[in-house]
């Protein structure tokens, strides 16, 4: 009996004890640049969820395959390898899109060709923002033109706030004729941030956005749309005109704010285009223990529409440089107090 | 290391707490005579863990475990069942091969087992039957490079159904008794929380949309615990091994885990408290 035990013992143990061998590498596999290009490639090619979108202004993506094989081969050190896999990734024109090692960090330019539309010394003037603004919450505030219009600049979704917080602001420009809110430059951040905000400018339940995401590896396996309701705060609603001051450097959670806050009935857009990102961003790794950032999901508009290369603003209104430096005025902000104030209609 | 001590004091001693009987209370109970086991202990092993939600990579280290287990003994007529319950509190912290970036595992696990006796020999229980459990706990990931929407999968895994056994040897020697099990479990189905493929947790407004029924075929956990009572003086040490395997492809993610174990503790019968055979009290251990 007891050998019996002991064998079934030994038996089911030694079944067991198995390795998921096809998830080892051997340490000559991990640093292998053609494995760790390889692994990239194929990791993109499952998950990045924008190829079917992007299928007309990207290259396709088995090409780039056979084109960056090549140049991997010819890498010298690891610096070039980074440089090679960085300029793959950058065919899919995505700014959610880095490849991550410990000596550098890639990036797509989304700004690249188009105007800045902020001068931030022309912002931070006694004109503007000077030094007696307020800030609270990562919100900076305060009125222009005798207090006649309110200036909210909000230069990053990271920078968390509270409704209480955001109450407040908002209550200090009751007796505005209108705000600004310039999220110019703003490079995204929290979702959530982005709720909040909103919440404080509609009257009733609405849906800014939906979201989609991949169910599968095909490029085009998604779900179907799920979508964000978002209510009207229990607190501070802003009900007179809203200008949305935007430019190309509004990426990711800024761009889901100029699109959910386009279109309600008191909100205007003034400025350039944004610079979209209008997918979540999701982080793999390669065996040699990079990392890479890319778009796992999709957000689609309030008509189901997505907006990875950005949303038009109602107005389209660029920076006058020339009045910037010789005068120090900002012409999209003089612009959104004119509207407001009556002056231009 | 100080704070380590004390948390795991308080958890031995909570969990001694909770599970252990006195012989007092005992005796109002129907079921006296029928002596109970309680044990309890640490696991210190090696794991290899994979959630291709987090990551294409294999994760490696060597996790902890706080175990506690209680096995009762019941009578209908003849025949004799027993049931056991086990929980276990996990932790680890867990590196890929390129070495740079950290997987934290933690979970709680509890299973309920219970067993029909079949007696194959006078010193032999064959203990056959079913558990339910459950496992929730998080991986999470960490790294300085890291900046995604995806740093934490939620290990929610419930255990409807599922086979075990566990064939127990008592040994007897001059003076004591050695028990020697085997417990062996197979889930056949469960639920699993689970988001899907790219689908990230705060796209869902309901808990449910991430709620998969699945069988066998669709991930496959099973264990394999061996263990041996060795009664000492005044007490009787476990020592014992576990080897636990899961691997499940649910809403195409892609879950693995390896986890071998050896495992160190005490156990007590609650009517002879120390393990060892007294031929002159009425009460025997539970496997007697």
């Amino acid at each position: 009996m007891k050998k019996i035990f002991v064998g079934i013992f030994v038996a089911v143990v030694s079944t067991f004890v198995a390795c998921d061998d096809d998830l080892k590498y051997d340490m000559d596999t991990v640093y292998d640049y053609e494995s760790n290009f390889e692994f990239l490639w194929k990791e993109f090619d499952q998950k990045y969820s924008f190829f079917d979108y992007k299928k007309d202004s990207i290259k396709d993506w088995n090409a780039v395959h056979d084109e960056y094989l090549t140049y991997v081969r010819n890498c010298k050190n690891e610096v070039e390898f980074f440089d090679v896999l960085a300029a793959m990734l950058n065919e899919l024109k995505d700014g959610h899109v880095n490849l991550l090692s410990s000596f550098d960090i890639s990036s797509y330019d989304f700004e690249e060709n188009y105007p800045s539309d902020i001068n931030n010394d022309v912002l931070s003037s006694d004109r503007y923002l000077g030094k007696d603004y307020r800030y609270s919450g990562g919100i900076k505030y305060k009125t222009l033109r005798d207090g006649k219009v309110g200036y909210i600049r909000y230069s990053e979704f990271t920078e968390s706030f509270t409704n209480e917080q955001l109450d407040y602001i908002l209550s200090t420009f009751e007796n505005t004729e209108g705000l600004i809110i310039d999220v110019r430059s703003n490079p995204g951040g929290d979702i959530g941030n982005v709720q909040k905000m909103v919440s404080h400018f509609i009257d009733e339940s609405y849906i800014p956005f939906y979201s989609i995401y991949k169910v599968g590896t095909g490029h085009s396996d998604f779900s179907s749309p799920v979508s964000c309701n978002i209510e009207p705060y229990n607190g501070v609603i802003y009900i007179k005109p809203v200008y949305v001051l935007t430019n190309r450097g509004c990426y990711s959670s800024t761009n889901i704010f100029a699109f959910s806050m386009k279109g309600l009935p008191r909100v205007t857009l003034l400025g350039g285009k944004t610079g979209g990102g209008a997918g979540a961003p999701m982080v793999t790794e390669l065996p040699n223990g990079w990392t890479a950032r890319f778009s796992g999901t999709i957000l689609l508009d309030k008509n189901k529409q997505i907006t990875e290369f950005g949303v038009d603003p109602d107005i389209e209104l660029h920076l006058d440089k020339e009045l910037a430096y010789t005068q120090g005025l900002d012409n999209i902000i003089e612009t959104a107090c004119d509207y407001i104030e009556g002056v231009v209609k | 290391m100080k704070r380590i001590v004390c948390v795991l004091s308080f958890c031995l001693a909570f969990l001694t707490t909770v599970f252990a009987e006195t012989p007092d209370s005992l005796s109002v109970k129907d079921d006296i005579g029928l002596p109970k086991n309680f044990s309890f202990g640490l696991g210190f092993g090696r794991e290899n863990h994979h959630v291709s939600y987090l990551s294409p990579m294999l994760y490696s280290g060597s996790p902890t475990e706080i175990w506690a287990e209680r096995i009762n003994r019941k009578r209908k007529g003849d025949e004799d069942f027993f049931s056991l319950a086990n929980l276990r509190l996990h932790s680890g912290n867990l590196i890929s091969q390129s070495d740079e970036n950290t997987m934290h595992v933690r979970s709680i696990m509890f299973d309920y087992h219970y067993y029909y006796d079949w007696k194959l020999a006078p010193n032999f229980h064959m203990l056959c039957g079913g558990y339910v459990g459950g496992e929730f706990g998080s991986d999470k990931m960490e790294s300085s490079l890291w900046v995604g929407n995806n740093p934490e999968f939620l290990r929610i895994d419930i255990s409807l159904l599922g086979l075990s056994f566990r064939p127990t040897l008592s040994i007897h020697t001059k003076r004591r008794v050695i028990k020697i099990s085997n417990q062996f479990d197979l889930r056949l189905a469960g639920w699993v929380h689970s988001p899907i493929y790219t689908q990230l947790y705060s796209d869902a407004e309901k808990l449910t949309d991430y709620i998969d029924f699945n069988s066998f075929s669709e991930k496959i956990r099973f264990s394999n615990k061996f263990t041996v009572d060795l009664p000492l003086r005044r007490t009787t040490l476990r020592l014992g091994m576990l080897v636990e395997r899961s691997k499940s492809d649910i809403n195409m993610i892609d879950n693995r885990t390896l986890n071998v174990q050896a495992l160190v503790g005490f156990s007590f019968d609650y009517l002879t408290k120390s393990g060892r055979l007294n031929k002159s009290s009425q009460f025997k251990t539970i496997f007697e």
